[in-house]
């Protein structure tokens, strides 16, 4: 029997104000438990708005998500599919006037989290990001790397089942991006299904077991990244990305 | 209720840490107090009166003498209408003398005056019926009395003193609430929240709570310096302090509606700040309803703080109790929970 998607999308259209032209248009796609999901594409191409709709922070304006086979349509369903989510947005995105510490006992509070698991789980993720010394510093102190890890730590306070990270490695430097890889692939050997956005491909062809490309709002590739390689006879998805682009125009 | 109160805990943890800008929300009731009790700071004195009296009589003489006694004039020996120009006096009384004693007053005043204008007619007016009386002159002048219908003496600031209230609050909460959502929009965290188990309403009630608090403690801060530096009048305190959470409850909702619609901090600076102003304006302070055009009344009607300065008023200056002011009460809710509803409204909306 073939595996369920975790995550299945249908005719996924969303579009910003009368004039502009839709964002995505038509995404169906299938996302499977404990896969790494490459997302990428030129600028503007609709990779964080996909991701944004599929995390729940944004509504399509028109087609459907469906997780676990069900549709996410009422506050309910959301709030239920919420529980099982950790969502690392572009910037840092955590509270800078508050710690390390507080920011993750502040959103890990809503899951219910019983007191003494939620300590530990937060003291492991501090000494996996290697954060335990800077716990008590004020999140807007830290630098640039600490900052992001700080906020990766944010999204799996909660052991969350499917991870949205969008452009995470962005701005960091190589030793910060290789814990970062590492991170990603403990998360996948732990079964966490991962979706990232990223302009590195590198990191694409290294960690992602499906790759999706964007272009002009639209789902143009969906494959492994081996077989996009042989597809499109090259050895390098930079290539894979500028043949696309080029066929779409 | 539980993460309403949680968010509440890290809100409040936030802006406390923030230790520059709590002094300045603190100094804020207490410094614009003073310095809006020191301007309004008594009844007009020494108001620089120039008299000319012609066809002079024992009538006319005596009346000047009582001109001169009154405290709220300083009387100086000549003048003309250029000094007035200058700024180096503020009124011309001519006294004209008839053969019965005065035939006509003429008041010439510097209009820069403004309302206190007022006081130049009311020393004329006494010193005529003093005059009247000390001479027996038997004037056919009624004697009139204006009093104020408060049951204690009413001092000049009093008249200021419920408005200030009420817009320093305003000043203060509409700052903090006015940025609070869009600050968060503008560093990520409320997309953030907004894919957590968090509802919207917990997110918006923490901040309504935690502002909620703050507001108060405003309140609090700028009657008691009115009180105990100015002595104001507080009426009914039971009622003043029903009247000032309300007050608050708007503010910290109007607050939160203006971050909810506006995309920027500075947008929601501006609007903040263009909304602060407007009631300013509108709120019964500047000029009553009777000087005001009937559109801009109709205005000033559907505005919340038009009936929060009207209800301070008559709670501080006439000891109204809950029986009159319960219509302002009731209007306050109402608009406590537009705002607060059409604030949740707008950022769901903002999701699609």
């Amino acid at each position: 029997m073939p595996p369920k998607p975790i995550i299945e999308t249908k005719e996924l259209f969303k579009k910003f104000g009368r004039k502009n032209a839709p964002a995505t248009n038509g995404v169906s796609l299938k996302i499977y438990q404990g896969h790494v999901i490459g997302l990428i594409g030129p600028n503007s191409s609709g990779k964080s708005t996909l991701q944004r709709m599929l995390a729940t922070v944004l509504e399509p304006t028109s087609g459907s998500i469906k997780y676990h086979g069900r549709h996410v349509r009422n506050g309910h369903q959301k709030d239920r599919l919420r529980r099982n989510i950790g969502y690392v947005p572009q910037g840092d995105c955590l509270y800078g006037d508050l710690t390390v510490q507080e920011n993750l006992l502040l959103f890990s509070e809503p899951y219910g989290i019983k007191k003494r698991t939620r300590k530990k789980r937060i003291d492991a993720l501090l000494e996996q990001l290697q954060l335990t010394e800077r716990r008590n510093y004020l999140v807007r102190n830290l630098s640039g790397g600490m900052a992001k890890r700080a906020s990766i730590a944010a999204a799996l306070v909660h052991n969350p089942k499917i991870v949205f990270m969008d452009e995470v490695t962005m701005g960091l430097d190589p030793t910060s991006r290789l814990e970062i890889w590492k991170l990603i692939r403990e998360l996948k050997q732990n079964n966490v299904t991962v979706v990232m956005t990223t302009h590195y491909l590198n990191e694409v062809q290294s960690l992602c077991d499906q790759v999706l490309i964007l272009s002009r709002g639209k789902l143009v590739e969906d494959d492994t990244p081996g077989a996009l390689l042989d597809k499109y006879h090259t050895d390098d998805l930079d290539d894979v990305i500028q043949k696309v682009i080029k066929k779409e125009a | 209720m539980k993460n309403l109160l949680i968010l509440t805990k890290y809100e409040l943890k936030r802006i406390f840490r923030d230790r520059r800008l709590l002094l300045i929300v603190i100094s804020q009731p207490f410094i614009i107090a003073i310095i809006v009790g020191l301007l309004a700071h008594q009844n007009p004195v020494d108001v620089k009166t120039a008299i000319s009296v012609q066809n002079p009589n024992a009538i006319t003489e005596a009346y000047v003498e009582e001109l001169e006694d009154d405290e709220r004039l300083e009387i100086v020996e000549t003048g003309a209408t250029s000094d007035i120009q200058k700024g180096n006096l503020r009124a011309i009384i001519t006294v004209e003398g008839s053969e019965t004693g005065i035939s006509q007053l003429d008041i010439e005043q510097d209009p820069v005056l403004g309302p206190y204008r007022a006081v130049l007619k009311e020393s004329t007016l006494d010193a005529y019926n003093n005059t009247s009386e000390k001479l027996d002159l038997g004037t056919e002048l009624i004697p009139i009395t204006a009093n104020d219908a408060s049951v204690t003496e009413l001092k000049y600031f009093d008249y200021y003193a419920s408005a200030i209230m009420v817009l320093l609050v305003l000043l203060v909460v509409l700052n903090i609430a006015g940025i609070s959502i869009t600050s968060e929009k503008a560093s990520g965290t409320f997309e953030r929240l907004a894919v957590t188990p968090y509802s919207k309403a917990s997110i918006i009630g923490s901040k309504a709570l935690s502002q909620f608090l703050i507001g108060f403690f405003v309140l609090g801060v700028g009657l008691a310096s009115l009180y105990l530096i100015f002595d104001i009048t507080i009426g009914d305190l039971a009622v003043l302090s029903a009247l000032g959470v309300l007050i608050v409850m708007v503010a910290v909702a109007l607050g939160l509606l203006i971050s909810a619609i506006t995309k920027s901090i500075a947008e929601s600076v501006q609007l903040a700040m263009y909304v602060f102003f407007i009631t300013f304006l509108t709120c019964g302070l500047n000029a009553p309803t009777e000087t005001v055009h009937p559109v801009l009344l109709s205005f000033m009607l559907s505005t919340p703080f038009y009936y929060a300065v009207d209800a301070a008023r008559r709670v501080n200056m006439l000891d109204a109790g809950w029986e009159a002011v319960w219509p302002n009460l009731a209007i306050l809710f109402g608009f406590f929970i537009v705002f607060l509803i059409l604030s949740i409204v707008m950022l769901r909306k903002e999701a699609k």
